[in-house]
């Protein structure tokens, strides 16, 4: 069963880390545009005649020079972590609502116990998308090393880190989702609305926390050194939680 | 080809088998000593569930025209003319459900027997 | 027939299944199946064969007790080689790779006869499966239920859109497997193809099952009955299993075998023995009336 599940996936995967690693290509390509780039925008600032300040203590503009940050801030925060949560519904959606759909479940679980189909199914998934997240995430400072951008992997990894366990939580959520409906088109809505709405709730001070984006991005992971620990634990602790529900779920619900 | 079953008969299927069967052996077809064709055979050249076969060959021994050797499948014991008189008795009740119909039209016994005779030699 | 002290492979005892409190599928359905039959489950489209059989699987949640070779279902699921009504394999695959993967899911899978199968009923190995004609994809996850060496075979409608020969085919290898001693459960809502295989038929309609009867047996302990409107008061005097009100005349079936001398007496009533087609209509559109 392993293999027909990576099989399935294997076509939507591979058009995403393709597309990625193109355009993280043209992203190591364009680091030694940014440093310019930034210098032209902030001079024209006039954030620190607001602030009284000279403007060369307002921003250390060597930080824009560094591979890392480059990394970080352009990769992770702007490519890499946008697409993130959307990548998770692509894999996550079909993979129980489209047994539902096309009826091919009763041939499913004709040959293997709901618990196991659950957890294989559980288990490739999620291995595609840890696995496409390591790949994409590890690249970037090889290319730039290769690139000739001294870039130090320990930050990377760390936003890799947070990457994960956000997709995890992700994951298991929207496999919920994919064992609730019968229609893949509607998983696909569902779990879609989910992701417009999450930048939303920022506005709202009292949900702003439900925002996990800034921590899928690392916001903040520079300026820290380190994981944002309540984020990485609070997540940690819900998505295995999320995974078991859907287990239960799956067990026990009607087969139409 | 043994015989035809007719789903549409009033006959049960076992029944025309059991009927089938005893007329292949007044004719000759399946001698005393040899054994009636196996189930399988007989339920699939039928087109019936072969426990309708099974059913009929029981009820083939019980009235003692077969007997069920274990493994060896079912073999005749009666002679054709035995079996031809004990099938003379069976034919009875069909007759007297034609003469209950007759007489239900008003026909009397004369005009039964012309009817009879008429019908008799168009057969062949 | 003889063994009703053999342990039923199936038992289905009061199975009620009602959908979200509006709608009552299955009122009460009781049935046992006994081991190398064929049992067959007769009904129109939408009297609950379906839903039956998915309660039986566990596929439904429902009300009322059923037991599989003794077990619940989940316990012995792996001895049932269920076929499903929309009969739904992976069509992005071709037919030795679903053979493979059924080697891998089933251990009582045997390639060979399924192979053999394949062949038979010309079958190609090496095409999508998305790309057959539906009769086709049909006849596909039937022989694969039957290249099992299941227990229990639970067809759910195994000759739809099939044409007739494939299905007499079919019919055959049903036929072999009581042969190997095993039971079969299907449901149909065609009636000369349940006459000729069935050892026991239910007659289902409207979620309840109207009779249960051994088919060899219509024959000879029922009749149906021709009672011209005149003769209306004989429904009440007589006691008759069902009766349908047609334009001009009413049919009825009797098992009351005391009764039918007398019946036929009357005048303007005739009877006849029948078979299973009107025997299913006059149930299935008629109303019971015992008095």
């Amino acid at each position: 069963m392993w293999c027909k599940e990576f099989r399935d996936a294997l076509w939507r995967v591979s058009i995403f880390v393709a597309i990625l690693i193109g355009l993280l290509i043209v992203i190591v390509n364009a680091f030694p545009l940014f440093e310019p780039l930034m210098r032209g925008l902030y001079s024209q600032d006039t954030m620190a005649d607001l602030l009284g300040i000279p403007p060369e203590q307002l921003l250390d503009f060597g930080i824009f020079a560094r591979g890392e940050f480059y990394v970080l801030d352009q990769w992770q925060g702007k490519t890499l972590g946008q697409l993130i949560p959307i990548f998770v519904l692509l894999v996550a959606f079909p993979i129980f609502s489209r047994e539902q759909e096309k009826r091919t479940i009763y041939f499913l679980l004709s040959g293997w116990s709901r618990t196991s189909v659950y957890w294989v199914k559980y288990g490739t998934g999620f291995l595609m998308i840890a696995g496409s997240v390591v790949l994409l995430n590890l690249l970037a400072p090889l290319f730039m090393n290769i690139a000739g951008y001294p870039t130090p992997y320990s930050l990377i990894i760390l936003a890799m880190g947070q990457q994960l366990i956000a997709a995890w939580f992700l994951y298991s959520l929207f496999l919920l989702v994919s064992i609730r409906f019968s229609d893949q088109v509607r998983v696909m809505v569902a779990g879609g609305m989910l992701i417009i709405v999450l930048p939303f709730l920022s506005f709202v001070p009292a949900l702003s926390w439900l925002n996990i984006y800034p921590y899928i991005l690392g916001v903040g992971l520079y300026d820290r050194g380190g994981m944002d620990l309540g984020y990485s634990i609070g997540l940690s602790m819900v998505a295995p939680v999320c995974s078991l529900v859907g287990a239960r779920y799956f067990a026990t619900k009607e087969v139409e | 080809m043994w015989f035809k079953v007719d789903l549409r008969s009033p006959d049960p299927i076992y029944h025309q088998i059991q009927s089938g069967i005893k007329e292949l052996i007044m004719r000759g077809e399946i001698k005393e000593g040899e054994t009636l064709p196996s189930i399988r055979d007989m339920a699939s050249f039928l087109r019936v569930n072969p426990n309708t076969v099974v059913r009929a060959y029981r009820e083939l021994e019980t009235d003692g025209l077969v007997f069920a050797r274990p493994g060896m499948g079912y073999l005749v014991v009666q002679s054709p003319q035995e079996i031809r008189e004990s099938m003379k008795e069976g034919i009875k009740p069909m007759i007297q459900e034609i003469f209950t119909k007759a007489r239900k039209l008003g026909m009397d016994y004369h005009e039964f027997l012309e009817v009879a005779e008429q019908l008799w030699k168009t057969m062949k | 027939m003889e063994n009703h002290e053999v342990e039923p492979v199936l038992r289905v005892q009061n199975l009620v299944k009602v959908y979200r409190k509006t709608h009552t599928a299955l009122r009460g359905i009781s049935f046992s199946v006994r081991p190398s039959q064929v049992y067959a489950l007769l009904g129109r489209n939408g009297a609950g064969k379906t839903t039956t059989l998915k309660s039986i699987m566990g596929w439904l949640r429902y009300s009322g007790e059923i037991r599989v070779l003794g077990s619940s279902v989940d316990a012995v699921r792996q001895k049932i080689a269920y076929v499903p009504e929309e009969k739904s394999l992976y069509g992005q695959h071709h037919l030795l790779q679903t053979i493979h993967l059924c080697q891998r899911m089933f251990p009582d899978f045997r390639k060979e006869a399924m192979v053999e199968l394949a062949h038979r009923f010309e079958i190609p190995m090496k095409r999508k499966l998305g790309s057959f004609s539906l009769g086709m994809r049909s006849i596909v996850y039937t022989l694969i239920a039957l290249s099992r060496d299941a227990e229990i075979y639970m067809l759910d409608e195994p000759g739809l859109g099939l044409d007739a020969i494939i299905r007499e085919s079919l019919m055959e290898l049903i036929r072999e497997k009581l042969y190997e001693g095993k039971t079969v459960l299907y449901t149909s809502h065609i009636i000369q193809e349940v006459e000729r295989i069935a050892d026991w038929v239910s007659i289902i309609d409207h979620g309840k099952i109207l009779l249960s009867v051994l088919v060899d047996d219509i024959k000879e302990q029922y009749r149906t009955f021709f009672i011209p409107f005149d003769q209306e008061p004989l429904l009440r005097t007589f006691s008759f299993r069902s009766v349908w009100k047609k334009s001009t005349h009413w049919l009825g079936i009797s098992d009351r075998k005391d009764q039918w001398e007398s019946l036929r007496d009357r005048p303007g009533i005739s009877s006849e023995v029948p078979d299973l087609d009107s025997f299913f209509r006059i149930l299935v559109r008629g109303q019971s009336n015992v008095v």
